[in-house]
């Protein structure tokens, strides 16, 4: 007796009629007594009829009615988009990029050489540094809050003499 | 027109059937793709759309489960048939080649195509909501209905989960119908090799299947 295992890839393929006749009679021989094949093949062509598509809708189909044409079109700018002289210059150029590319770090600037004539150093005068500090210097706090204070009173008698 | 053959018009669309003058210079054996591609390197557009024509059906079955909006599937037909006359012509012109294998290589840049396009937008989802309507559920409970569209769903979405061969095995025999002759020539492995990705991929589908499903 052939096992079941042996049946079960033309089983597969039987589910889908796409089974030789030969083939078809051995199966269907082996299915006339064996209640688990017959099981599976049903299972099998379940399986296959909801996995199968719908059959191609219209909109579909009529998606394609420019087909031709666009590829037609999409073909011709493949082909004229590339032409071999084009080809040939863009190899060119990037031909020359890469060599541009590679020479560059080879040409080194000069060394640099400092200036043989430096300026005399001066010294500089303290009473002048001195002079430059002071006016920099910061005044005391209680002379700045007088400062404003006198300044604050004299607004308020502008203020006043206005109205 | 001497040298000329007659040649019918035997593609994916039979009913556009209609007889085309080609020129001569074929072998005796070539195919209609052979011949219209010929024609179309000589400066026939029209037989660049009877070649497309002949193979949009076959194309659009093939990337419809992988795209969300027929649109998509336009964009995808395009480049398929953009890329395929490409790569024939190099073959044509390089190789003095007159045979080209232009179905074949329609079938094996659309599924390419579609599978990238579904990785790069991850759009995983399409099992879940494409026409479910159109499953005979007439007179079923709403229950039934949700529950029957959850099982369609699983069972799609897993066929885009599946291994690589297995996927694109599934998707030329369910969806394309194409032989299993055809489908190893096109992937380039053996038949057997087809038989046996198709016969792993239909023992997960049918355990997902038979799954029960969740309340």
């Amino acid at each position: 007796v052939i096992p079941c295992d042996e049946f079960q890839p033309l089983l597969s393929a039987h589910a889908d009629g796409a089974l030789d006749t030969p083939n078809v009679h051995r199966l269907e021989h082996h299915l006339a007594g064996c209640e688990r094949c017959r099981e599976d093949l049903a299972n099998t062509q379940a399986a296959f009829d909801l996995a199968r598509l719908p059959p191609v809708a219209d909109v579909e189909r009529r998606a394609l009615v420019n087909l031709p044409a666009t590829a037609l079109t999409e073909l011709r700018r493949d082909r004229i988009g590339t032409p071999i002289w084009r080809a040939f210059a863009a190899g060119f150029l990037a031909a020359a990029g890469m060599a541009v590319v590679i020479a560059a770090p080879t040409q080194v600037p000069p060394p640099f050489t400092p200036p043989t004539q430096v300026a005399a150093w001066e010294e500089p005068d303290p009473a002048e540094l001195l002079a430059l500090v002071g006016e920099g210097e910061l005044q005391p706090r209680e002379e700045l809050a007088r400062a404003e204070r006198i300044a604050d009173e004299a607004y308020a008698d502008v203020i006043a003499d206005g109205e | 027109v001497a040298g000329a053959k007659a040649m019918k018009d035997g593609g994916d669309r039979g009913a556009a059937s209609h007889l085309r003058v080609l020129r001569g210079g074929l072998p005796e054996d070539a195919s209609p793709d052979d011949a219209l591609f010929q024609a179309f390197v000589d400066g026939d557009d029209d037989a660049f759309e009877d070649l497309v024509r002949r193979h949009e059906e076959l194309v659009l079955k093939i990337v419809r489960r992988f795209t969300l909006h027929s649109e998509d599937a336009r964009d995808l037909a395009q480049r398929t048939f953009v890329r395929a006359f490409e790569a024939a012509r190099r073959t044509f012109e390089r190789r003095n080649e007159p045979h080209v294998p232009f179905r074949r290589w329609v079938i094996r840049i659309a599924i390419n195509l579609a599978k990238n396009h579904a990785r790069d937008v991850n759009r995983w989802t399409r099992a879940a909501d494409y026409e479910l309507g159109q499953q005979p559920y007439r007179g079923m409970e709403p229950l039934a209905k949700l529950i029957a569209d959850q099982r369609v769903a699983r069972v799609r979405r897993a066929i885009l989960d599946l291994p690589r061969r297995q996927r694109e095995v599934v998707a030329l025999r369910l969806d394309a119908e194409l032989p299993f002759a055809e489908i190893a020539a096109a992937l380039d492995i053996s038949e057997n090799s087809a038989r046996v990705s198709f016969h792993h991929a239909a023992v997960r589908l049918r355990q997902l299947a038979s799954e029960e499903d969740a309340p």
